[in-house]
């Protein structure tokens, strides 16, 4: 089966946001600072969102889980925490 | 931990920061700590009795507290232990747990979690008394009780949807969880400093 991209979101012009999973993070939670560096090695585009800098942040990430990193890809499926480590 | 050795000297407690001052820097939740500030109610007898154990020699003269501003039992329990130190006397002084780590490893959660929040009570000369951490055994119990009613009556529910139902099934319970803590902290107090 073949996947068909809305015409938006086709080509170059893919909105990180849309397309790039989240990923809730703390400033100073060593397993987001190790998906962070692991991802970053490996070229995986991923838009972070510190939650302790914005209350926004911190209540969009709650709906999902309260431990950190939360992992939330294009497809909704949600991961919590990093290679069996929480923050 | 032994005193010898703590990072907890006179000089580092005073850079802690007081109730106010934590507030006025913080980023996220200030509402709540706020709201659970005015919450929070220390009884006269219970007021009595912290006065009673802080005027002690080698009494409760200083409290450290320990936790971040993203944290429910954080912005639950810091204002408890603010209004504590408010009716007794003691200078509380907080200091956030990231940027002090050398602390919280002196009083990890079964030797291993960095829970939050962290209270230490100090003597007015900071020699280590006792500490307690997270939240009273109350809201413990009664949080494992919501969480079977919620398993039990909404078996189906994923997980968001479950930290949704047990949010709204627990945050009405913080008022009483909060009264918890004072007396928890009360007990623990006076069962350490030998007070009957």
């Amino acid at each position: 089966m073949r996947s068909i991209l809305p015409r938006q979101l086709r080509g170059r012009g893919l909105a990180k946001e849309k397309t790039a999973p989240i990923v809730y993070t703390l400033a100073s939670c060593p397993a987001c600072k190790k998906l962070k560096e692991d991802w970053t090695l490996e070229k995986i585009v991923f838009d972070e969102r510190q939650v302790d800098q914005s209350q926004a942040l911190l209540d969009e990430a709650l709906v999902y889980g309260d431990m950190v990193p939360i992992v939330v890809y294009p497809d909704k499926r949600v991961e919590i925490g990093y290679k069996g480590m929480i923050g | 931990m032994t005193q010898a050795t703590t990072v907890v000297t006179p000089a580092r407690f005073a850079k802690g920061l007081s109730f106010k001052d934590y507030l006025s820097q913080i980023k996220v939740n200030k509402d709540k700590f706020e709201e659970y500030y005015t919450s929070a109610a220390v009884s006269r007898d219970e007021a009595a009795s912290f006065k009673k154990m802080v005027a002690m020699p080698g009494g409760p003269a200083k409290v450290l507290v320990l936790g971040e501003d993203w944290c429910p039992d954080v912005y639950r329990g810091l204002p408890v232990i603010t209004k504590i130190a408010e009716a007794s006397g003691m200078e509380l002084r907080m200091f956030p747990r990231d940027a002090n780590l050398d602390i919280m490893n002196e009083f990890l959660n079964q030797g291993q979690f960095q829970s939050i929040p962290t209270v230490v009570f100090y003597t007015k000369d900071v020699k280590y008394i006792t500490h307690w951490i997270e939240r009273p055994a109350f809201a413990n119990e009664e949080r494992a009780k919501i969480t079977e009613q919620v398993k039990k009556e909404m078996p189906s529910l994923n997980d968001q949807d479950f930290r949704a139902e047990m949010r709204k099934r627990t945050t009405p319970r913080y008022p009483a969880w909060q009264q918890a803590t004072v007396k928890e902290v009360q007990q623990l107090l006076a069962k350490t400093l030998q007070v009957k």
